[in-house]
């Protein structure tokens, strides 16, 4: 019985294709759902201790059993927006088993009576889109989508919807909002999209590693599938890895491992041996950790009492050669980017961080400006429509905190210690 | 279906509120004031200005107060510490990238981002990046926009889209550079485009007749109705130094919501126009209003039998009182009036976007008053018209009918006025056919007096006079007083109010009650009047 249910396929050849996920048995997942109960599903699917893989970690089954049970349009979104920098998952599961995908979103949508699912891919993701949209289009040729699937009566058209660049419609109502062709920004909740969310109508989003693990639950079963994590954190998790270790990429592994054993058994360290320091865990927007503060579970609990998260799983390695000013500058950068503008405290707030961050970089900071940003990061946190702006204080204010002689060199000296940039404030 | 009330407790103190509605209104029913930007009674909840979190019992963040709906038992507390620091984060935040333009911004002492930066921000700044701005565009000359003061509430953009029915303007671009425009390079085509100028809390949406004439503090407010058609906005007229520069919107929900038209807005123009009648004339010379007046009542007095008077519903129930009265005191007269265009549209509250139901088509604020007072006892224009070519009119008195505005079949009226024995012209405007008439009377603009009016919903409304007229100038009721006297029956009323009082029997519906007793937002009628 294979471990990994996400990546089994990965490389066998022309892995895509409906003929080759079948022979590997694929779509019996959703045969068998299908002669299940909903209700049946949707607590297997709480059982297996499933968590949001997107990076919130919301149980998957409790998301679901929100969905109310009565007649009439539901919605399954498939969050494959992708956009958390450092994370590189969710498009190699469409680039490589769309199948794998198709078949998790039917099992979704048969679990909470959705009719139509739309999987929301970010806009440059164009291999991803014709990967899917040409598995689709198999699938239902083949009668694993459409009308009366198996003869089970369940109906399920699935739709590919581009994105158009921008990462706030990562966001669940944002990409609900841009979905319906509105603009791409957050909408105030409640209503949750459980109960109003695509054009107003019951609605779960859910992200594609989430919807790809639902086979792997009703082929293997709950018990086996929460057994492969930790407690309350089941299942496999990809874990992207990037930067300074010798071999980054994409590793499927239970929920849990240490990061210390990530970096340097699964990774095989560092490269050229350089000291490690720091790691951000779980996508740009979780708070960095110091070389000291590796020895961690990689589930969502462990690391949330670390003072960190899991986030999306995007594992950034950093070495002693990273200057943490210029990550903070760079990360800082993004977000005032992508922010929507909706709302004052982040349409305002992160620019300005990112503002001072710069300067501080390129050298004309102020020794009073860190404590600045410390409490503009504390200012704009807790108050916004979405957690852009709290996805832009936390990963900034534990960069100043734990490297903050570094930010206080670069005030003095004028310039970059770690000298791996010029400044234009030294002439 | 009455509403059920729930108790909330607010810093402490504990009201009795319906249940529903937001946490923020609640609180403002009650005068407990939660700063806030985006905010409006008649629009879409934005929450994006996060200007009204307060915090709330068993919630760890804060809430928004006008997104969080009151239910029974809830506790929220509006100056707590976190509270207070939120509202501080938000005002320095929103005072970043704005451009300090109060000593050249319309909207200073009427803006409320400086009223909340008063009571909750700083006088200083800590900002030291260059501040964003916009390039400056053109939505026409009614609205001038200075968008670098924008501080992105949308209230604007809610307004075209959901209200007035017109999407015109939007949120394009992302982060800092957020911009609310129009979508296209062009002027705004809303006929209602100019409430967004009172909606937009900062100087962003300005004025362009108004821009740069008068500071708020400067302006006297007068409460008064608006005469553009018979729906009778309710409006304030700012004067400063006996001049009107601007009408607002005052909220009436049961006649105009919280908007006034475009057109009627800039109608304003109407009372310094060129052809506005300042001066008295008798056949075609300058004349003093003795004389004018005595002209008129010898003519009445030689031919009281074909004595005919034209009234329209741009006069007010005082003029139309007095004047049904003059007609009793010259004998059997004849009255006649251009028949006001049926509506059949549904007279509001919304059920469509603006446009379809509230500018109505009736152009005149009283033909209800016409109605009322006259009932089937007065004729058309066309009865007029043959009445005059068969010689069985031989003097006419006409209060305000404006022989310039009449349509093609009607401008004969003008014409044959040298027919006549006499004619009398009392009204505001005069242009070239009114100078047919014999004698031309100046009459006070409806902004220039006081009295009631009713609206197309018979809604009984108050003008109140919000300029000061000239001793040239009358009101109709004046002149019919004046002319009455002439013939031998004295009246003498000094003030609309009196006016009102003596013949309010003729008004059936809107109970006994006098003159200062009617409510500046009007009485609805209280049986259907037939």
């Amino acid at each position: 019985m294979s471990e990994k249910v996400l990546t089994a396929r990965f490389r066998t050849p022309g892995s895509y294709k409906l003929d080759v996920y079948l022979a590997d048995g694929g779509y019996k997942a959703l045969q068998a759902a299908l002669r299940k109960s909903t209700d049946a599903i949707i607590e297997q699917v709480k059982a297996s201790q499933l968590r949001g893989r997107g990076g919130a970690g919301f149980p998957t089954g409790l998301k679901w059993s929100f969905v109310p049970k009565n007649d009439g349009p539901k919605y399954v979104c498939v969050n494959a927006d992708e956009g958390e920098p450092g994370t590189f998952k969710d498009r190699y599961l469409m680039e490589l088993d769309p199948h794998l995908v198709i078949e998790g979103t039917a099992i979704a949508c048969y679990a909470v009576r959705a009719s139509t699912a739309y999987i929301y891919v970010r806009g440059e993701f164009k291999a991803s889109m014709e990967r899917l949209n040409a598995a689709i289009a198999e699938a239902r040729k083949a009668g694993y989508l459409g009308k009366n699937i198996n003869g089970s009566g369940f109906d399920l058209e699935i739709y590919v919807h581009p994105g158009a660049g921008a990462y706030i419609c990562g966001e669940e109502t944002a990409l609900i909002n841009s979905n319906e062709g509105r603009r791409g920004m957050p909408r105030l909740k409640p209503p949750f999209p459980a109960i109003s969310g695509l054009f107003g109508a019951p609605t779960v989003v859910n992200n594609v590693e989430t919807l790809a693990a639902l086979p792997g639950i009703i082929t293997y079963g709950a018990d086996w599938y929460a057994a492969q994590g930790t407690d309350k954190n089941g299942g496999t998790k990809l874990y992207a890895v990037s930067g300074h270790v010798k071999k980054p990429g994409l590793y499927e592994l239970p929920m849990g491992i240490s990061l210390r054993s990530l970096i340097y058994d699964v990774c095989e360290g560092m490269v050229d041996e350089r000291p490690l320091k720091g790691v951000i865990p779980g996508g740009s927007s979780t708070p960095v950790l110091r070389a000291d503060e590796i020895d961690v579970g990689m589930d969502f609990d462990a690391l949330m009492r670390a003072g960190s998260m899991l986030g999306s799983g995007g594992v950034i390695v950093m070495n002693d050669a990273t200057c943490m000013v210029r990550v903070a500058a760079r990360l800082s950068r993004f977000y005032a980017h992508e922010s929507c503008g909706q709302c004052s405290p982040c349409r305002e707030g992160v620019p300005w961080i990112h503002k001072i961050l710069q300067r501080i970089e390129d050298g004309g900071g102020k020794a009073s400006e860190i404590d600045q940003v410390l409490d503009l990061c504390n200012r704009m946190q807790g108050i916004t429509i979405c957690p852009l702006a709290d996805a832009c204080a936390m990963p900034v204010r534990a960069l100043v905190e734990k490297f903050r002689d570094e930010f206080r060199a670069h005030i003095t000296a004028r310039k970059c210690p770690i000298g791996r940039f010029p400044s234009p404030w030294n002439g | 279906m009455s509403t059920s009330m729930v108790n909330i407790t607010i810093d402490g103190e504990t009201f009795s509120v319906a249940n529903g509605q937001n946490l923020l209104c609640a609180a403002l029913d009650n005068g407990i004031q939660i700063p806030h930007f985006c905010y409006h009674p008649a629009l879409e909840v934005a929450g994006n200005c996060r200007m009204c979190l307060v915090e709330v019992d068993q919630m760890a963040k804060l809430q928004i107060s006008c997104a969080t709906a009151v239910r029974d038992g809830l506790i929220v507390h509006t100056k707590s510490e976190k509270v207070l620091q939120a509202r501080a984060a938000v005002m320095e935040f929103l005072l970043i990238n704005h451009p300090l333009d109060c000593p050249i911004c319309d909207q200073c002492g009427e803006c409320i981002l400086q009223d909340h930066s008063f009571d909750h921000g700083l006088a200083t700044s800590r900002y030291h990046e260059p501040k964003r701005t916009y390039e400056k565009k053109n939505l026409g000359e009614l609205v001038v926009p200075e968008m670098t003061r924008c501080i992105h509430c949308t209230r604007c953009i809610r307004f075209l889209r959901d209200v007035a029915g017109s999407e015109e303007m939007a949120l394009t671009e992302r982060g800092e550079h957020t911009e609310v425009g129009s979508y296209l390079a062009t002027s705004l085509t809303s006929p209602f485009s100019m409430n967004v100028i009172d909606l937009c809390p900062v100087g962003a949406l300005t004025s362009g007749p108004f821009r740069f004439k008068a500071r708020p503090w400067m302006m006297e407010k007068v409460r008064t109705i608006c005469p553009g058609c018979s729906r009778g906005c309710n409006a304030t007229a700012s004067i400063y130094r006996g001049k009107l520069y601007r009408l607002q919107p005052v909220e009436n929900l049961e006649v105009n919501d919280h908007w006034l038209c475009d057109q009627g807005r800039l109608d304003i123009g109407r009372v310094e126009s060129k052809d506005r009648l300042r001066e008295p004339l008798l056949d075609r010379k300058t004349a003093t209003l003795p004389a004018v007046l005595d002209a008129a009542a010898r003519h009445i007095k030689n031919d009281r039998a074909r004595t005919a008077i034209i009234v329209t519903g741009q006069l007010t129930n005082e003029d139309l009182l007095l004047i049904k009265k003059l007609g009793e005191v010259i004998g059997k007269t004849s009255f006649f009036r251009l028949a006001a265009p049926v509506d059949d549209r549904p007279f509001g509250p919304l059920q469509d976007s603006l446009p379809a139901w509230f500018i109505r088509a009736d152009s005149s604020p009283n033909s209800q008053g016409v109605e009322l007072i006259f009932g089937s006892a007065i004729g058309s224009l066309d009865e007029c018209i043959a009445a005059i070519k068969t010689g069985a009119i031989t003097t006419l008195l006409m209060f305000g009918i404006d022989l310039a505005m009449l349509r093609r079949e009607h401008t004969q009226l003008g014409e044959l006025l040298g027919q006549l024995d006499f004619s009398l012209y009392c009204h505001t405007h005069a242009g070239p056919l009114a100078m047919h008439a014999s004698g031309l009377i100046p009459m006070t603009h409806w902004y220039e007096r006081d009295g009631t009016a009713i609206n197309e919903n018979r809604r009984l409304q108050r003008l109140q006079a919000a300029l000061p007229t000239s001793p040239a100038m009358l009101t109709a009721w004046q002149v019919a007083a004046e002319l009455s006297r002439r013939l031998g029956v004295a009246v003498d009323h000094l003030q609309a109010q009196e006016v009102y009082d003596a013949f309010k029997g003729e008004l059936p519906g809107y109970g006994d009650i006098d003159f200062n007793a009617i409510l500046l937002d009007g009485i609805a009628a209280d049986k259907v009047l037939t």
